[in-house]
């Protein structure tokens, strides 16, 4: 028969374990995929936020979300001392120096539990110092990445306005030049983790009369800037808990050094970033239905009906079956991906392909994953209805799945 | 300040743990280990003190060489070297303590820290022990600790209150729940770990002084019974209280 240990249930407090990190709730399936995937540095490194997750977050998510907070204050400044959001930062300019996989496994880590919370270090990272990474002079580079690695400091990716969406490659904010730099007007939406922001980067027309996609420039634009509007966007009933808002722009001076990248060349700045991007919210996809694959094994498991545990169904199993293969197939797909955009040969098409596939199958698999768990599905404390809404996200956010397959097609016409 | 902590490799305490067929000891075939929970405390303790007075933090265990990893962490949490002490058998507390203080003597450390107990047998009889075997002051369910040049300020609590006392260096002091918060290791932490020093030697213990005759497996529960609804209920449930719970 087996049981515990007499000593070990007696020995100390629930709350030691939880606190340590060392009650973990569920088993997570997609721990068995990733060990295989990669290297034992990174299952490590995966294992501590996966902990850190456990303890830190999962307790509170119910709380935040029925009082419909933000991630709270300290949550982020626990991150913070984890050091995630230095994370892909090079060393030398004060961050942890890791890669775009363990970007991504941070993802796969956090996601588990909610989106808001990924995302919060994730769109710091992969939309908020990525283009500065990627496109940045020394001088910016030193001027804020170390303060971007200490958490100090948070980008927002200023790419989609109330009039361009899809369409991003033309914006109607404008940056005019002038003896001191640029003055931008316009507005900017959707930009996730604008009320932690200390920086905007701001994605602007400069050039009518240029080809497609060479109208553009980006400019850093600091929060405090006189001009700047930042309000919350409200109603929103998906990532809760992550700040989205809009960000006004009412002839905002801003220096000439803050031009990101080159003049009139602006949006391949903002969609190179993207690629990397598209990963990170492909990890939130596979990280909700590793959650799913978990709770519906378990409660199959547990959940009797007809005299005998559900899971028995065969209907059941099928839905299973098919949580756990999308587990395998997301994990080994991400990890390779990551791979080739740290070499720098990753294609757009290639991440526009993950992003779409993942997130359209997360959201189709996850409500078929509620439904074999029954009503239960809908009560938030079981977890699953977060998921359900969170994904929907997965399939507009960082490139509508429908327009990303007019990208997509584009090597497949002669 | 020269630190030694001295850690546990343990089943985590989620393992469904299973009696093996000597009813002697648990079959660990399948059962996770993790570093003991209450060493946790002893090592960001080290860490902590290392920070405000300088010095080095060195981690010690007596184990198999799966205990690497467990070595592994605490090293990515910030310690500068670990020692793995390795042996197969099953050691009792004297024999571990022994081990444990001969080695320590070369390290000649200020300071040695341990959790209060494993949360595997709960003997919490090494900490002790070591200290007595070198002759170091010793504070025991420590959770709140301060360091002087010689001395320590160790404050525990006791049954009805808090005890505060004082000693001079070098310690043993056993670590409580609430001295601090353990720090989670960073990204960095764990790639630099791979590249401390993490020294492997084979250990022979003394024989042991006690022997585990019996393991058993805490009594099934009973089936909870319903006693009756709203006020009517009320009589019967302290009737139970009284007479079957006996906490009345
Ligand atoms: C929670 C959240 C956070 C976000 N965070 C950020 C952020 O930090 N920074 C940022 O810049 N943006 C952010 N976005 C914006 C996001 O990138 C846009 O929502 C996305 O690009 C789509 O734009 P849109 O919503 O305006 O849809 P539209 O462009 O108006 O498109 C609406 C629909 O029209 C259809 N459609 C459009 N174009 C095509 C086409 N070519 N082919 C076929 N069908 C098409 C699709 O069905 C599409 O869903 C966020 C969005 C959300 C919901």
């Amino acid at each position: 028969m087996p049981g515990r240990l007499h000593t070990t249930v007696r020995s100390a407090p629930f709350s030691l374990y939880v606190h340590c990190g060392f009650m973990r709730r569920m088993a997570r399936r997609i721990d068995t995929y990733l060990k295989r995937l990669v290297s034992e540095e990174k299952f490590d490194f995966y294992s501590v936020v996966r902990d850190f997750a456990d303890a830190e977050i999962s307790p509170r998510i119910l709380d935040w979300e029925r009082d419909h907070t933000l991630v709270p204050d300290d949550a982020i400044a626990k991150m913070g001392e984890l050091g995630l959001f230095g994370l892909p930062i090079e060393e030398r300019y004060g961050g942890q120096g890791g890669d775009h996989t363990d970007l991504v496994l941070m993802g796969l880590a956090l996601g588990y539990w909610s989106h808001s919370v990924a995302i919060t270090p994730g769109a710091a990272l992969s939309l908020g110092a990525k283009p500065l990474q990627l496109s940045g002079t020394e001088e910016q580079k030193q001027a804020h990445l170390p303060a971007l690695a200490r958490g100090e400091r948070m980008f927002v990716f200023g790419l989609t306005e109330p009039g361009r969406g899809s369409d991003a490659a033309n914006p109607q904010v404008t940056a005019k030049k002038n003896a001191s730099g640029w003055v931008i007007n316009g507005e900017k939406c959707w930009s996730t983790n604008a009320k932690w922001a200390s920086h905007v980067i701001v994605h602007a027309l400069t050039d009518p009369d240029g080809r497609n996609g060479r109208r553009s420039t980006c400019l850093i634009a600091p929060m405090d800037a006189p001009g700047v509007h930042y309000q919350e966007m409200s109603g929103k009933r998906v990532w809760e808990q992550s700040s989205t808002g809009s960000i006004v722009f009412d002839n905002v001076q801003v220096a000439a050094d803050s031009l990101l990248g080159e003049e009139h060349n602006g949006f391949k700045v903002m969609a190179t970033t993207l690629n990397g991007g598209r990963l990170f919210i492909a990890a939130l996809a596979v990280a909700s239905i590793a959650f799913a694959l978990d709770k519906c094994s378990t409660y199959a498991e547990e959940r009797e009906q007809f005299g005998a545990p559900i899971g028995r169904f065969q209907r059941v199993q099928d839905v299973i079956v098919d949580l756990d293969i999308a587990v395998e197939r997301g994990t080994t797909w991400l990890m390779d991906l990551c791979g080739r955009f740290d070499k720098g040969t990753l294609s757009r098409e290639s991440a526009a392909k993950c992003k779409v596939d993942c997130s359209q199958v997360a959201s189709d698999l996850l409500v078929q994953a509620m439904e074999v768990c029954g009503g239960v599905s809908c009560l938030d404390e079981f977890g699953l209805i977060r998921h359900h809404n969170d994904l929907f996200v997965t399939r507009v956010g960082e490139g509508s799945n429908y327009a990303l397959r007019d990208l997509i097609v584009r090597p497949l016409r002669s | 300040m020269e630190i030694l902590v001295l850690v546990k490799r343990v089943p985590a305490t989620d393992s469904q743990i299973k009696i093996a067929a000597d009813g002697k000891s648990y079959d660990a075939q399948g059962v996770e280990f993790v570093l003991n929970p209450y060493d946790e405390f002893a090592v960001e303790e080290a860490l902590k003190t290392k920070e405000a007075r300088g010095g080095t933090v060195t981690v010690m265990t007596l184990g198999t060489s799966a205990a690497q990893k467990d070595l592994r962490t605490c090293l990515a949490m910030g310690a500068d070297k670990a020692i793995l002490l390795t042996c197969e058998d099953h050691p009792d507390s004297a024999a571990v303590a022994s081990v444990l203080a001969e080695k320590s003597k070369e390290l000649a450390p200020d300071l040695i820290f341990c959790g209060k107990q494993a949360v595997d047998d709960d003997a919490g009889q090494v900490g002790p022990r070591v200290a007595t075997l070198l002759g170091f002051a010793c504070a025991t369910d420590v959770n709140s600790l301060e360091i002087g040049d010689d001395t320590f300020a160790a404050t525990r609590d006791i049954e009805g209150g808090r005890e505060t006392i004082e000693g001079k260096l070098p310690a043993v002091i056993t670590c409580q729940k609430g001295l601090n918060e353990p720090r989670y290791p960073n990204l960095k932490g764990i790639m630099a770990a791979k590249k401390k020093p993490l020294d492997e030697a084979a250990a022979t213990p003394p024989d042991n002084k006690v022997e585990v005759v019996a393991l058993e497996p805490p009594a099934e529960r009973p089936a909870p019974s319903i006693l009756g609804e709203g006020a009517a209920a009320v009589t019967t449930l302290i009737d139970k209280l009284q007479n079957e719970a006996k906490v009345l």
